[in-house]
């Protein structure tokens, strides 16, 4: 007994020493387990240290600059939104920053090592920086059940049906993306392709979702000059975004021009600064994901792996682009209106493509149906988001990361996600919850073979009759 | 000094990686170069200002600028072929 109180004791004074601190070392041995030479070790654990520190340094921006403003502005528009979506950047520096994210790195590489030997899985998830999202679903059931062992359960039950999507719809996504062997095992875009699967048979039942070969002469798809360009000037652009929002914000607040001028460059400020030192996160991340990539391909030489990527990779897809501007408003206008939505959309609202990208895989591009699927997704997403919010802000508390201000929540619409929901709901259920996620996991691989062949089936009816793409 | 805008949906994670790739097949060559990290969103704004626009996913818009897919340093298939149109492109 005294051992383990010993070691608890040593973990806790360990982990009391803050994030910055002790992540670092952590992702320093994680480096050096995984074979990274001493000094691109070091190096790689204080890059991701420095991001945290960023991170915790523009988090006051929010909490203080714009955390009064929004409050002012719910009020005057007599909106229920109290929870404010701070981004996916910070959500991100807050699942690296305990000690069960940097923890999952590890575990999950591993598990998807197993699953790839058992033949169980033809996806290796690489993009290590999105295993954020993982290390949030851990979090969170750490948080409400106070077993750390129940959070890594769930944080690799998040991962593994990512993995199972991304096997279901490799052929699919090679397709319509255009990459050969890759998949998207990602974190949120897997989590969103059950709905969208879904969805798709509905479709096929009604006449006015078919879909419809794309002729050599079809003028549409090219881009068209004028309106849509400089609507996609405009949104493409997060610092105009981010002057749009805040000028709104500190209007409708009824500041001074002072004040709007204020809240103007500071709401760009943040959109800006967030991803710009998450972005030391990623750097020093990627030697570590290059390893595990050279493992995987030294050690399963005879295999057909596909390397598992961000949904980033799918996102120059012309109908992801525009379906992605459309939902810009309509984001805004539904989180307004939307009974039992707290999340107010402003971190995520750039990158409002990322919400539309699975559907357009999925849906093979047909512009009908990735328009329905994105406004029946979103009110899906702003509820989850609004579920997660008082979890988030004290995962966010316990990383000394303060997001926004007293009285507030934060969250992002990254949460808006059924993969981090599900294995929390299952994890909560008494006695049971660490067998619900392993029975889960079991389902996911055997289901995940049967639609794997029921997939590769409609894939090649539908490349014999339509082709690749319908429109 | 050459300059090279390299894009992902995001300008974060993936982008990240491609410029690791890209800064040392630069210096393999000895090619001197200035890399810009941005969104898709943001290209526009560099068309025809640069001398390579390096995307890590397949772009249908035509761009002025050369236009190099870089997916394959992710994938890590056909890195070398790339990276050759790469040298290729800045030497021309």
């Amino acid at each position: 007994m005294e051992f383990f109180e010993t070691v608890s004791g040593a973990v806790q004074y360990f982990v009391d020493l803050g994030s910055y601190i002790f992540v670092p070392i952590l992702m320093c041995v994680i480096g050096l387990l995984f074979g990274l030479k001493p000094g691109r070790a070091i190096k790689a654990g204080a890059t991701v240290g420095i991001g945290l520190v960023g991170v915790s340094l523009v988090a006051t921006l929010t909490a203080d600059s714009l955390g009064p403003v929004i409050n002012r502005m719910v009020e005057v528009l007599n909106l229920n939104l109290t929870a404010i979506d701070v981004g996916g950047s910070p959500a991100a520096a807050v699942g690296f920053s305990s000690l069960i994210g940097a923890a999952l790195i590890v575990i999950i590489i591993l598990v998807n090592i197993a699953l790839v030997a058992l033949k169980l899985t033809n996806t290796v998830n690489v993009d290590v920086y999105n295993f954020w999202y993982f290390a949030i679903t851990g979090g969170i059931v750490q948080l409400v059940t106070g077993n750390f062992w129940l959070g890594v359960l769930a944080g690799v039950t998040h991962a593994v049906l990512g993995l199972k999507i991304a096997d279901i719809m490799a052929h699919r996504t090679q397709e319509i993306i255009g990459i050969p062997a890759i998949s998207i095992p990602h974190g949120f875009a897997a989590a969103s392709a059950p709905i969208f699967l879904v969805l798709d048979k509905v479709y096929d039942l009604i006449p006015f979702f078919a879909h419809k070969p794309i002729e050599d002469d079809d003028e549409e798809l090219e881009e068209s000059k004028g309106l849509s360009h400089y609507v996609s000037l405009i949104f493409g652009e997060r610092i105009y975004l981010g002057l749009i929002l805040g000028l709104f914000f500190g209007v409708v607040a009824g500041y001074d021009f002072k004040g709007v001028a204020d809240v103007t460059i500071k709401t760009a400020a943040l959109l800006e600064l967030f991803p710009m030192v998450v972005k030391m996160l990623v750097g020093g991340l990627i030697p570590i994901s290059n390893q595990a990539k050279s493992f995987f391909t030294k050690h399963f030489p005879d295999r057909q792996l596909s390397i598992g990527l961000d949904s980033a990779v799918t996102i120059g897809h012309p109908v992801t682009i525009s379906v992605g501007f459309l939902m810009v408003p309509i984001f805004m206008f539904v989180a307004a209106v939307l009974p039992g939505n707290i999340t107010l959309p402003l971190g995520e609202v750039p990158f409002a493509a990322f919400y539309v990208c699975f559907a357009t895989i999925i849906h093979r591009a047909n512009r009908r149906r990735t328009i329905c699927s994105s406004l029946i997704f979103i009110p899906i997403v702003l509820w989850i988001s609004s579920w997660a919010a008082p979890f988030f802000t004290q995962l966010a508390d316990a990383a000394g990361m303060t997001l926004v201000a007293e009285g507030q929540l934060a969250t992002t619409m990254a949460f808006g996600d059924l993969f981090i929901l599900i294995p929390t709901l299952l994890a909560q259920v008494p006695y049971v919850g660490a067998l619900l996620l392993v029975a889960l996991m079991a389902v996911a691989i055997a289901l995940g073979k049967l639609l794997e062949r029921f997939y590769a089936k409609e894939d090649e009816r539908f490349e014999e009759t339509i082709g690749t793409e319908s429109k | 000094m050459k300059q090279i805008v390299i894009a992902c949906g995001a300008g974060l994670a993936t982008s990240s990686m491609v410029l690791d790739k890209v800064e040392s097949v630069l210096k393999q060559n000895g090619i001197r170069g200035r890399l810009i990290q941005c969104t898709l969103g943001q290209v526009d704004g560099y068309d025809g200002t640069v001398d390579l626009i390096i995307t890590t996913m397949k772009v249908r818009k035509k761009y002025q600028t050369p236009c190099i897919t870089g997916s394959a340093f992710l994938t890590g298939i056909g890195e070398e072929e790339v990276a050759q149109q790469i040298v290729e492109t800045l030497k021309a």
